[in-house]
């Protein structure tokens, strides 16, 4: 089985019986979202806490 | 050791995204949500293990925090100790929250080391056990306070409420308070347990 089936296989199983295909979307777009921002950082490094605060400092008056 | 902490570029773009949408109605909430999430990566790299394990994922590596409205998804690296961090809308914010502070109170309960400290604390005040216990220092007795350093750090970031460590952890503290002599290495600063301090001024 591929890994992608064994994961949804296993976000299923944990899932509660009553719950909705909505429910299913969103974990599985926890799932993907996720894996996307790990290879992410996997290739492209990271940046550090104060190159973040520079960026996001257009939101923090003073 | 402090543990670097690292953002993906994909997790920058997502905040900024997340802080424009909600500054075109709020401004003023966008700066509080945007410095509440840099405050919770701020504390990774003093805890980098505090947040629950994340329940899609069938990996101890991989954990997260909750922000207001969002969920910080982040992966332990080994070797650098960095994490990378990336922010997911959760659906349901109160069944999230929940979860999240189920995870925080089995951990206190599975853990053997902590069971060991708990059983000792829980005894009249003046028993000399205590003295022992707090006297010699060990490892078992500096992550059962290093347990409640980080519920400490928790609450005082909003991550969890005072009545959530209050309805979990109400007797544990207390057991703490009776005694004189833990209360002593508490109130010691050079210990480093300044959120404990204050939680304890609280409950």
């Amino acid at each position: 089985m591929s890994k992608v089936k064994q994961d949804v296989e296993r976000l299923l199983n944990k899932l509660p019986d009553d719950c909705s295909i909505e429910d299913v979307q969103y974990h599985l777009y926890v799932v993907e979202k996720a894996r996307r921002g790990l290879e992410d950082a996997r290739a492209n490094g990271t940046l550090s806490e104060e190159e973040v605060e520079v960026r996001l400092s257009k939101w923090l008056p003073e | 050791m402090a543990a670097r902490v690292g953002w993906s570029q994909r997790a920058l773009r997502d905040v900024e995204a997340i802080a424009e949408y909600i500054a075109e109605d709020s401004p003023v909430y966008a700066a509080v949500v945007v410095r509440n999430i840099i405050a919770q990566t701020k504390m990774l790299s003093q805890f980098p293990r505090c947040g629950r394990k994340v329940p899609e994922f069938d990996d101890d590596g991989i954990r997260e925090l909750l922000a207001y409205s969002y969920r910080i998804i982040y992966r332990i690296e080994e070797d650098k100790a960095a994490v990378s961090a990336f922010f997911v809308y959760r659906n349901n914010s109160r069944r999230e929250r929940a979860r999240w502070v189920e995870s925080l109170y089995s951990r206190f309960f599975e853990k053997s080391e902590l069971k060991q400290v708990r059983d000792t604390l829980d005894c009249e005040s003046g028993d000399a056990k205590i003295i022992a216990l707090v006297g010699e220092e060990g490892s078992a007795w500096t992550d059962y306070l290093n347990f409640f350093e980080l519920v400490a750090y928790l609450h005082e970031s909003k991550q969890v409420a005072r009545e959530d460590v209050k309805a979990l952890f109400e007797y544990y503290i207390g057991c703490l308070k009776r005694h004189r002599a833990v209360m002593d290495y508490i109130g010691d600063q050079s210990k480093g347990f300044k959120y404990l301090r204050k939680l304890l001024l609280k409950i």
